[in-house]
């Protein structure tokens, strides 16, 4: 469950104040955020991440308000229960595929078993280069582990930041096709947040900032 | 998976950086250690050498020459000394023991010593086989010499002129080795003792042949001979007549007392009233550290300039790595990383190199004393025990770690600083 209130944000006292729509999402429910560039849509997933704190208002995920934690409870709530996918699917370029999924399930403080680990890179069909470097693998590649190292913690919410921005039509929907497994699969809120009118079709909830 | 398998990797992923700045601070680390060990290892056995020497009287010259030919024997002597002197400081009630002594010949580069049986005690040498020296031309030798020259009980060996290995000069008189001393550490290790009357029969009868030669060539009797075997003195046979004696010469007088009156009072009543030099070994030598602690302090300077310069390899690199990689470190914030356990994976990589270079730089220093020691041992045959001081290591890599420290800390201000969602909104 999301809920948000009243939220509101400003980066200085000189600029504007940006404020946010409410926002309540029930268990598995999806939303699609669209808006043009610079209207806020990143600042509302990172307040949403706990990577920024409000001016004013309520970001509750569960029972949570996450913005009564304190920095390091924060930081190990957003390790535990939230997973975020980036427009350029980073990940850490000194370590392989499954060191990559191991660090991430390191630092939310959750284990699994390597062999559970090559199930999920089977089943996101990158269990052929488990033990390659990131700069050796392709943009589906990439992409597909990014989902992996963001539902392998089975959060409760999902952020996606412009996932399928800079894809074709084909990898946007297998992309989109495989968030919505994945969120469906954790029992996750999924909340992606674009420019990209390709996939409103794919959403129920759908909010224009 | 774990923090220090990630900067671990890190480190890894960055190979010529990590062996640069390895390998720079290593040198440092290894220059630094290396002199300070190097530099106590030569104290320790020039001092240790002393043995129980405390005063050394000898011909006018260079105190610094007599204390190290006499003492240390690693230099020439001044001259020589009338043998009467030694009985008459042996009277004086200050002096415990006085120990003459007389040298000018060597055995492969090893000197032979002519002196009493308290030359021995002066050193705490005890015989590990064999007896003590009877007769003349009967030698003990330190254990040094018969571990390298494999001499044993009974070998006998002729004697070079001077003190460099050289068969154009070798006298005619064999030495029997009657004794092998036990290792004690000091000078006496890579010495030839004997009796006095040893040195001055070799000379004697050196002399005896020349004189024969000069008497052939020139038809008359030459005044003395080679220059530098003024250095030795001349006896009869039989060394026990007190008359006889009086014509002698030993190369110096080395002198215990019975109480530190004597160490006050009798040098300067030496050097002020007679024509004979006498030396404090503990003061020559410090006056010598005094002068090479001077190479010693600018090679200690340089060290820590290449340390400062090192640390400021790994405080760029780890600075740059965390500018670079701020999306790296952003991305982790995401997966639950906290502030502290980043600055760990920094603070980790950095140390895992100050880890590296220490160990790297303890394998150079030793590695690099041992050539210069067998270096030296084949360049002066002069063989230096190394000393490890715990307490000066321990002090020098406490200065190598805080300075390391503060690289890396520094290197992390970018870190605290970050801010994630521009770093992440930047990148995207």
């Amino acid at each position: 469950m999301v809920e948000i209130r009243n939220l509101s944000f400003q980066y200085a006292s000189h600029t504007p104040v940006l404020r946010f729509p409410d926002i309540h999402l029930k268990e598995k429910e999806r939303l699609l955020i669209l808006g043009r560039s610079g209207v806020g849509k990143t600042t509302l997933l990172h307040l949403m991440a706990g990577l920024l704190t409000p001016k004013e208002g309520l970001v509750k995920i569960g029972d949570v308000d996450i913005n009564t934690l304190s920095d390091r409870a924060l930081d190990r709530f957003r390790g535990r229960h939230i997973g975020m996918v980036f427009q350029n699917n980073h990940a850490l370029r000194s370590l392989t595929v499954l060191e990559n999924i191991k660090a991430r399930l390191f630092f939310s403080g959750k284990s699994m078993v390597d062999k559970d680990i090559e199930t999920l890179l089977g089943q996101l069909q990158i269990g052929d280069c488990k033990n390659q470097k990131i700069n050796e693998l392709s943009v589906g590649q990439l992409q597909r582990l990014g989902i992996a190292m963001a539902f392998v913690h089975r959060p409760r919410l999902l952020l996606a930041d412009e996932p399928t921005s800079s894809l074709d039509d084909l990898n946007c929907a297998t992309v989109l096709q495989l968030l919505k497994q994945q969120a469906e699969k954790n029992k996750a809120n999924l909340v992606v947040i674009t420019h990209d009118k390709r996939i409103k079709s794919a959403f129920k909830n759908v909010i224009t900032l | 998976m774990n923090i220090w398998k990630i900067s671990l990797k890190n480190l890894l992923h960055r190979p010529l950086y990590a062996v640069l700045a390895i390998v720079s601070l290593s040198i440092s680390i290894g220059l630094l250690l290396g002199i300070q060990q190097l530099d106590g290892s030569i104290r320790n056995q020039f001092e240790n050498g002393l043995g129980n020497v405390e005063l050394v009287v000898g011909a006018k010259g260079s105190p610094l020459q007599l204390v190290l030919s006499s003492v240390l024997h690693i230099d020439q002597p001044t001259g020589n000394i009338p043998y009467p002197e030694v009985e008459r400081l042996a009277k004086n009630p200050l002096v415990k023991a006085a120990v003459p002594i007389s040298y000018g010949d060597n055995y492969k580069g090893y000197r032979i010593v002519g002196s009493t049986p308290g030359f021995a005690t002066l050193y705490g040498a005890e015989l590990l086989e064999g007896r003590a020296v009877k007769e003349a031309m009967e030698v003990i030798i330190g254990n040094e010499v018969a571990q390298e020259l494999g001499l044993r009980l009974g070998d006998t060996f002729l004697s070079s002129h001077g003190f460099a290995e050289n068969a154009l000069e070798e006298h005619d008189q064999a030495f029997t080795v009657v004794g092998i001393y036990k290792p004690t550490y000091k000078v006496i290790d890579r010495l030839i003792c004997s009796n006095l009357k040893s040195i001055w029969d070799v000379h004697d009868h050196g002399k005896g042949n020349e004189e024969a030669r000069d008497r052939e060539e020139n038809g008359h009797h030459p005044e003395g001979h080679d220059e530098s075997h003024e250095t030795h003195a001349h006896v009869p046979e039989d060394p026990m007549h007190g008359h006889e004696l009086e014509d002698k010469e030993v190369t110096s007088i080395l002198l215990t007392f019975r109480n530190p009156m004597g160490l006050l009072t009798l040098p300067r009543t030496i050097n002020k009233d007679t024509n004979l030099q006498a030396a404090l070994p503990k003061y020559e030598l410090e006056r010598l550290f005094r002068f090479t602690g001077i190479g010693v302090k600018a090679i200690s300077w340089i060290a820590y300039i290449i340390l400062v310069i090192s640390c400021m390899t790994i405080f760029i690199g780890l600075y740059k790595m965390v500018r670079e990689r701020a999306f790296d470190l952003a991305l982790m914030r995401t997966y639950g990383a906290g502030n502290f356990q980043l600055a760990c994976i920094v603070g980790f990589e950095g140390l895992l190199m100050v880890l590296a270079s220490v160990v790297l730089g303890l394998i150079f220093s030793q590695v690099g004393l041992q050539l210069l020691l067998s270096l030296f041992k084949s360049q002066i045959q002069q063989g230096i025990a190394l000393v490890f001081s715990a307490e000066q290591t321990i002090r020098t890599l406490l200065v190598v770690f805080s300075i390391s420290v503060l690289s890396v800390l520094m290197a992390l201000l970018p870190l605290l600083r970050m801010n994630i969602s521009k770093v992440l909104s930047d990148e995207k």
